[in-house]
């Protein structure tokens, strides 16, 4: 930790760069993606990363970590999101306000992913989404998140004032080998 | 110039007492309890050192151990020796 006076920080701006040994995760590795709002706000989006052409697809949807910082953005799981691709999966990445931005914390950051999960009831038909087959993963914070959607219902008020999103049941072999392939292609080292 | 835990303690629990009032809780705060034995949780933590950050001028370095975080008093340790380490010439 390190004091910084104010003034010398707000005169050099935000540093939206991540430390090299980061960087690697942001390449898209010749993936392609859509970019889709589902809520009006700035950081409320997601990347469609479509899977194979012509028939139905599972989803795997993404949440990013990074000390629930704005800091870190959701460009962290390209590389991740461009290997589930290449198997053929289709992966919904997804943004979210943070802490540190208007909105983010406790309730905005988790109102959002659950926004997030909704958004693929709308996405189902124009990417042929199997929405009996959806998987959430995360990342450090992001793991935090994921493991939320599948106990939102449980919250007081319906999982923050939106619709409960019926997940899949994980304990089935194709997607534990789907979780097999989210770990083997995990490089994060100690990151965030 | 030489930092003060105790004022670094007392501005950090004005902030955590500012969120508490933003989420209608009036839990006691006890500097030296584990922060989350009362309730501060992943997201609450970042939340507080956050608004230490903007308030203080204090920039958290993500290698720090999460030891160091454990309570209010242990943050403001944290906050002082920086500060004196910042003054001094030296990055922490």
């Amino acid at each position: 930790m390190r004091a910084d006076p104010a003034a010398a920080a707000s005169a050099r701006g935000p540093d939206l760069s991540y430390p090299p040994e980061m960087i690697r995760l942001t390449d898209t590795r010749g993936g392609s993606f859509e970019v889709i709002s589902f809520n009006p706000d700035p950081e409320q989006f997601g990347e469609l990363w479509p899977g194979r052409q012509g028939r139905g697809n599972p989803v795997v949807m993404l949440v990013h970590g990074g000390y629930w910082r704005t800091h870190y953005r959701l460009d962290l799981m390209h590389a991740l999101a461009a290997d589930l691709q290449a198997r053929g999966l289709t992966t919904w990445n997804i943004e979210y306000r943070r802490v540190g931005a208007p909105g983010g914390g406790w309730p905005g950051t988790f109102q959002d992913v659950a926004s997030a999960i909704d958004a693929l009831a709308d996405l189902s038909r124009p990417f042929r989404l199997e929405l009996h087959r959806v998987v959430v993963a995360g990342h450090s914070a992001g793991g935090h998140l994921a493991l939320w959607t599948a106990a939102r219902h449980k919250v007081p008020g319906g999982g923050l004032g939106v619709g409960h999103f019926e997940l899949i049941d994980p304990d089935t072999a194709a997607w534990q080998r789907v979780i097999g392939w989210i770990r083997d292609a995990e490089p994060t080292g100690a990151c965030p | 110039m030489t930092a003060q835990p105790n004022s670094y303690l007392i501005h950090i629990e004005a902030v955590l007492r500012d969120i508490w009032d933003e989420l209608d809780d009036d839990r006691p705060i006890d500097p030296d309890t584990s922060l989350l034995q009362f309730g501060v949780d992943s997201i609450l933590l970042v939340t507080l050192l956050n608004r230490v950050e903007a308030e203080l001028g204090v920039e958290w370095d993500p290698g720090t151990s999460p030891s160091e975080f454990e309570s209010l008093r242990s943050i403001a340790r944290l906050a002082a020796r920086s500060a004196t380490s910042w003054s001094s010439g030296h990055e922490g």
